[in-house]
């Protein structure tokens, strides 16, 4: 009887403690440390960097282009920072990765939203304007009833076909 | 509200198969392997039918194109459990898949059989993968798919005519199919506006809606010069 119980004993812990060693991490890295707070707060908007906003669907990860703009030469002495020059030394835009997903099956446009219909970034994205260093997964994690929530209190449509393709 | 139609001139149509490749292009279609196209398996939103008359030496070929006719009474969306499948405002029959649970009554129920069911997920030769519509969902294993009229068109039209602060215009949403109709025989628009070319081609002598009596109110309307049983062979 005893040996039984050791057995399942052993059993689960080498399952549980495989199963949090193997555990693949799941958030989002960043290629760069950055930064978001320093640069709200030196005067920058969202759009300065996701600049596609109001033309597209997808608001955009920045080009290199848009970095070196301001980061040409050293503003500070960041090692983060000098990732952006030995990223264009290589010839190569900076690999962002992209936070908020929706389902492929859903059609969402920045444009439709932000210019449109006059929504503010922080209502999806939330205080990320704030964060100071890239957090590996969106403050809000929205769902369909969070958009049909909001759809219904502004009055517009809540056809499945207006979203869903 | 617009109510979406389409008129198919098969006085003009020469059965080329540009519409369905158009339509397989735009909205992701998988292939099929020829295994499981012998078990009826194929996928094709827009299909043309090929109607023989006569016999040798007397033989005459129609074409008919067939898209999903948009009933405006369609016998698909009464048998659809989950509301998977409806019929929007706009006359739009709908197929949402995250919705659909693959009962697959509602291909059972479609007359003009346009519903097709996933019988396994969806494969493209690796080369293809990149040629893929991003503007259209590629459907999972086990759910129902039919021809949308090229919604996601209509998602992007609406949003630009909104971003231009004008009214949605003859032609600014217009499915693969009509798009690509080398012959021009194909015409989109809305059919409860009275001046537009659908609801004038609508109103002509030469109309005609396919299964009719079923009173299935299909919003793709034929025209053919003389008479035309749809399917039927003709005595």
């Amino acid at each position: 009887m005893n040996r039984i119980l050791l057995f399942t004993v052993i059993l689960v812990l080498a399952i549980g403690g495989g199963y949090l060693v193997a555990k693949p991490f799941s958030g989002v890295v960043q290629p760069i440390a950055f930064n978001h707070k320093v640069h709200i707060d030196n005067g920058l908007d969202c759009s300065a960097c996701h600049e596609r906003y109001s033309q597209a669907a997808v608001a955009g990860r920045p080009k290199l282009t848009t970095c070196l703009f301001c980061h040409e030469t050293p503003l500070t002495e960041s090692p983060e920072e000098e990732k952006i020059r030995q990223y264009a030394e290589r010839g190569e835009e900076i690999p962002w990765r992209r936070l908020t997903r929706l389902p492929a099956h859903v059609y969402f446009s920045h444009r439709r939203h932000v210019v449109l219909g006059q929504i503010a970034c922080q209502t999806c994205h939330g205080r990320i304007g704030q964060s100071t260093s890239p957090p590996s997964r969106p403050e809000i994690q929205l769902k369909m009833n969070d958009c049909l929530a909001c759809h219904r209190q502004r009055g517009v449509t809540t056809d499945c076909n207006a979203c869903h393709r | 509200m617009p109510r979406w139609a389409m008129v198919i001139d098969l006085d003009k149509c020469t059965g080329c198969q540009a519409c369905v490749i158009a339509c397989k292009a735009e909205n992701n279609i998988p292939f099929v392997s020829p295994e499981q196209a012998a078990m009826g398996r194929t996928i094709s939103w827009m299909e043309i039918i090929p109607i023989v008359e006569g016999e040798y030496p007397r033989v005459r070929v129609r074409y008919i194109p067939r898209p999903c006719m948009q009933c405006d009474n369609p016998p698909c969306t009464k048998v659809c459990p989950v509301y998977a499948t409806f019929k929007n405002e706009e006359g739009l029959v709908a197929q949402i898949y995250p919705r659909c649970i693959g009962c697959r009554y509602c291909t059972a129920a479609c007359p003009y059989t346009v519903k097709y069911f996933n019988w396994y997920a969806p494969q493209w030769p690796a080369e293809m993968r990149a040629c893929l519509n991003p503007d259209v969902s590629t459907r999972p294993k086990g759910v129902v798919e039919k021809c949308t009229f090229c919604h996601h068109r209509l998602q992007k039209a609406k949003e630009k005519a909104r971003a231009e602060q004008r009214e949605l215009r003859e032609g600014d949403y217009v499915p693969a199919c009509v798009q690509s109709c080398p012959a021009g025989a194909m015409f989109f628009g809305d059919l409860d506006d009275p001046m537009s070319t659908v609801a004038q081609l609508a109103r002509s002598a030469r109309a005609f809606r396919l299964l009719d009596d079923l009173g299935t109110e299909p919003k793709v309307i034929y025209l053919s010069e003389g008479e035309w049983y749809g399917p039927r062979k003709r005595a």
